[in-house]
């Protein structure tokens, strides 16, 4: 039974606009990143796959956007800094591959990155939908 | 160039990247490199990360200057460095040139906050004393610049004279700038 307040004739029930599985960032705090810089957001794709360390972000963003997008070392360290710094993404203890070298590096998500990456995809997902139907008298 | 002077070379070119990134980073760029090269062959790896170099180490240079903690440096130094070309434009001729000195004088004016946030409270009175000293040492130079380009100034003007010229312009206006700065920093106050 969801709980619920009377007013009179009036009932108030309490619903949560927030669904389980939703991470818990609030919708104003994600929409504050947006729109995420390209380089920002593939790297964010290729980490929603799991913990992954620097190289094996940059071989993901390649294999992600068939080859268009290649990152060098500094361009990718320099967006994960700035990444860490928002807070998006944070370095992990957890070393997926047990037989890596111990000097590498392992990134994840934080939860306000998987929200934030989630709210850029769905923008950029509206964005091509109203493209898709702009243009499709065009193409047809 | 083998591979083993590529790498040197490659650890060499990271010190043109900002210290912090350099420093927190250092292992995992030589690490990445070594994968690539391993990956796509040592010529297609050292090209992917001489254009990556040309592209990321101006960019970070920027961001790093423009933290702001070294907003207010910046700030002075464009300011200081366009109204000295204006100034030496105007009396070179280029008059087109003045339009720096009201960019100068506009910029100081709009961002007098981020200027005066510049000057520490703490150390007031050292900040007063450099910027004098600097005035002071630039002063003593002027003559000094002026006895030594005595010699080249001949009866005509030339190449030499504009040179010496502008340098001693340059020197007067530096010692100006830090004479006015020296005078307007605020002493500590110590209770």
């Amino acid at each position: 039974m969801r709980p619920r307040t009377h007013f009179g004739h009036l009932t108030i029930y309490h619903l949560s606009i927030y669904s389980a599985g939703m991470p818990r960032a609030s919708a104003v705090e994600t929409q504050s990143f947006l729109p995420l810089p390209q380089a920002q957001f593939h790297v964010l794709v290729a980490l929603t796959a799991g913990d992954r360390h620097g190289y094996a972000i940059m071989q993901a963003v390649e294999q992600e956007s068939a080859g268009a997008v290649r990152m060098g070392p500094a361009t990718l360290y320099g967006t994960l800094a700035k990444l860490v710094k928002l807070t998006l993404v944070e370095e992990s203890d957890r070393r997926p591959a047990t037989d890596d070298d111990e000097r590498r590096r392992y990134y994840r998500l934080t939860k306000l990155g998987a929200a934030v990456c989630g709210a850029e995809a769905n923008r950029l997902s509206s964005l091509a939908e109203v493209a898709r139907s702009n243009l499709r008298p065009r193409l047809a | 160039m083998n591979s083993t002077s590529r790498a040197r070379v490659y650890r060499g070119l990271l010190y043109l990247y900002p210290r912090q990134f350099r420093e927190h980073y250092r292992d995992d760029l030589e690490q990445a490199i070594t994968d690539l090269s391993a990956e796509l062959g040592r010529r297609r790896a050292f090209s992917r990360v001489a254009l990556d170099l040309a592209v990321t180490v101006p960019r970070y240079r920027i961001e790093a200057l423009m933290k702001k903690e070294h907003t207010a440096t910046v700030l002075t130094v464009a300011i200081t460095a366009m109204a000295c070309i204006g100034i030496v434009s105007i009396f070179t001729g280029l008059y087109p040139g003045a339009v720096l000195l009201v960019l100068a004088v506009v910029l100081a004016i709009t961002k007098r906050s981020s200027l005066a946030r510049s000057i520490d409270p703490v150390n007031g009175t050292r900040l007063r004393h450099k910027r004098l000293m600097t005035a002071k040492v630039l002063g003593v130079l002027l003559p000094v610049i002026y006895l030594v380009s005595l010699p080249i100034l001949g009866d005509e003007w030339g190449t030499d004279a504009t040179v010496a010229f502008g340098v001693w312009f340059l020197v007067l206006i530096g010692a100006v700038v830090y004479l006015i700065a020296g005078l307007t920093t605020p002493k500590s106050h110590t209770a």
